[in-house]
């Protein structure tokens, strides 16, 4: 079923919209929430809690790129889910990792405007990354959007691990240098 | 929030096409690996499925892999119209309107070049620069591929001259060709800077024939047979693979091979040698494009069923061998994204919606001639056979996204084996077009 008959679903109420979203993208979903959480059962639960955020949010959205609209709601849920669980303590997986790899691109002496809203911060990065070669933006998307280790990129896209992380290291300079330029940070 | 949560949040939100364009899985090339020790050694990954066919047609076709492409359009693209006019000037047609379709050959729709349709909201418009080549760079070229092709047309003498022109067909922009004679008294190594590419090509002619030669290596003539697939011209040709990456001083470990069909059969055979390394390309635009790799550099080697006067097989074989009748280095002279430019972007149509307008017979076909439009037989589309998507490059630059209908009409009739199909192919624009009942109408009025 297209993207189109499914949100159009939502939008009639209709709870065969669920059903069709987890055929469709539910693997997809789970995929994105087991990478953070390191736990089938977490990433199950976060599965079921985005269709319920789905149902929710569809009216009033109707997104045109279904799939991507649910994962963006599967990462927060999942993000969110792990800052309760490791609330005290720095846990295992790669989120924790990117973290502190992202650490680099704002520094902790650099002062961020009090009122910058998240979505100038996401379009000043959105913007970067089109500025980027398709290999570097999609192996930073694969480490900061989609939480894969180093070990799996590179074996996604045939490339060594070292490869990996020098493409890594130097998009994140290029971005601070970005941010710098663009006033994100004095 | 610490500011590395901060920039976690935002990551996550940033452009749809950015994260599915991640997600999509990354292709496969063709990868010859070479050993160290001798040709016969070398290994051959093959990325192609084999597809049997019978005992009429074994021959792989080569079918695009991979997920649609989508195009990412930074937030600095506007949208822009196009009108009716804009689009059927792209087939250059005169005010008589266009054909309804062309006609191509192939053994089946596989051999089409069938690709999927992109998923994207916004298509862009390209418009090619038309950018002037450049002198110097064609100086620097001769001078690195001169003594080759001396050795490989046997032409003897180094003197050459610069031609500066404007072609029939690009008018626009300056091009340069530089040519050396040989015995036969006409040019027969000829070194060309076209607005993006630069390039040798040879034509050594027998003397006493004049006919064309073909290409021999340890005094055995380089043939494939056109029956012969992927997989069997990959292990055929890895000595000569090595030979020529030998031969230029290169080390390309990847191959695309395509096949161009004529109304009687196989006609040619262009075998691209590359390296993705040093891919000026994205990497979902060469097959997108249909085009030779277009990385920065590469080789081509050309094979041809015949190479007669009006159709006579001049190589007394019948049109089941083609021979290696030329190999010539290409390079770009400057990156893609430079030669074309993007105007803006124009919203795309559902294939539902291209639909309607094949019904309607909103179409567009090849140039426009009276007489052609009243003999082309009347084909009907709206069961057709296969959809595909081609950028049209127009000659005055524009270069427009379209959807390409196929439909069968049966077996070539000047094909004796019976292999050779002909489909009717016809283009239905990809994105909003303004105008179009107006012009349509405007063409059934003048064929009143």
């Amino acid at each position: 079923m297209d993207d189109k008959t499914i949100v159009e679903l939502y939008w009639q109420r209709d709870e065969q919209a669920i059903g069709e979203t987890r055929n469709k993208y539910g693997r997809y979903l789970y995929a994105i929430a087991l990478g953070i959480l390191h736990s089938a059962p977490d990433a199950e639960e976060c599965e079921n809690d985005t269709y319920l955020d789905a149902w929710n949010a569809m009216p009033p959205h109707k997104p045109s790129l279904l799939k991507t609209f649910l994962g963006k709601i599967t990462r927060r849920i999942s993000l969110d889910r792990l800052k309760r669980q490791t609330a005290d303590k720095r846990g295992g997986g790669e989120v924790p990792l990117t973290l502190e790899e992202l650490h680099e691109c704002i520094p902790d002496h650099v002062t961020i405007d009090e009122k910058l809203r998240e979505e100038e911060l996401t379009a000043a990065i959105d913007a970067f990354l089109r500025t980027l070669d398709d290999d570097p933006r999609r192996v930073f998307l694969r480490r900061y959007w989609y939480f894969d280790s180093v070990e799996a990129i590179a074996r996604r896209y045939g490339y060594g691990q070292s490869k990996v992380k020098m493409m890594l290291h130097r998009t994140r300079e290029n971005l601070r240098e970005y941010l710098k330029k663009e006033g994100i940070f004095v | 929030m610490k500011h590395e949560e901060l920039l976690q949040n935002a990551i996550g939100m940033i452009g749809d096409d950015l994260i599915d364009d991640a997600d999509r899985k990354p292709r496969r090339p063709i990868i010859i690996r070479w050993s160290a020790v001798a040709c016969a050694c070398l290994a051959v990954i093959i990325g192609l499925t084999a597809i049997l066919r019978g005992p009429k047609t074994p021959i792989e076709p080569w079918i695009p892999t991979g997920e649609p492409w989508r195009p990412v359009l930074g937030s600095n693209v506007s949208e822009m119209s196009l009108s009716a006019t804009q689009i059927h000037k792209l087939f250059g047609v005169n005010d008589g309107g266009s054909n309804q379709y062309i006609t191509v050959y192939a053994p089946s729709i596989e051999y089409l070049g069938i690709l999927p349709i992109p998923t994207a909201e916004f298509l862009p418009i390209y418009q090619n620069q038309y950018l002037d080549a450049s002198k110097q760079a064609l100086k620097s070229f001769i001078r690195k591929y001169l003594g080759k092709g001396k050795e490989l047309s046997g032409v003897k003498s180094s003197h050459y001259e610069i031609d500066e022109s404007k072609h029939s067909w690009n008018k626009y922009a300056t091009e340069y060709k530089a040519g050396v004679k040989g015995e036969s008294g006409y040019k027969e190594l000829d070194f060309i800077a076209s607005n993006n590419l630069l390039y040798m090509t040879y034509f050594p002619q027998d003397p006493e024939t004049g006919q064309r030669k073909r290409i021999q290596i340890g005094g055995e003539y380089v043939s494939i047979l056109s029956t012969d697939t992927d997989e069997q011209i990959l292990e055929k040709l890895l000595a000569n693979f090595a030979y020529w990456n030998s031969f230029f001083g290169k080390n390309y470990s990847q191959v695309k091979i395509v096949r161009s069909y004529s109304h009687d059969g196989l006609g040619s055979l262009y075998i691209y040698l590359y390296d993705e390394e040093h891919s000026a390309f994205p990497k979902n635009f060469d097959e997108h494009f249909m085009q030779p790799p277009m990385s920065s550099e590469y080789l081509c080697m050309t094979f041809r069923v015949s190479m007669g006067n009006n159709g006579a097989y001049a190589w007394g074989t019948a049109k089941d061998e083609a021979f290696l009748v030329q190999v010539s280095p290409y390079e770009t002279i400057r990156d893609w994204q430079n030669y074309y430019s993007i105007d803006g972007k124009a919203r795309m149509l559902s294939l539902d919606e291209a639909e309607e307008l094949l019904a309607k017979g909103y179409v567009f076909g090849s140039h426009s001639c009276k007489l052609c439009m009243a003999e082309q037989k009347k084909v009907d589309f709206t069961k057709y056979d296969a959809v595909s998507f081609e950028y049209v490059h127009g000659e005055n630059g524009m270069v427009v996204p379209f959807y390409t209908f196929y439909k069968h009409l049966g077996a070539s009739e000047y094909d004796e084996s019976g292999i050779i199909q002909e489909y009717a192919k016809t283009y239905v624009p990809a994105v909003e077009i303004e105008g179009l009942e107006e012009y349509f109408d405007m063409q059934t009025e003048k064929h009143k």
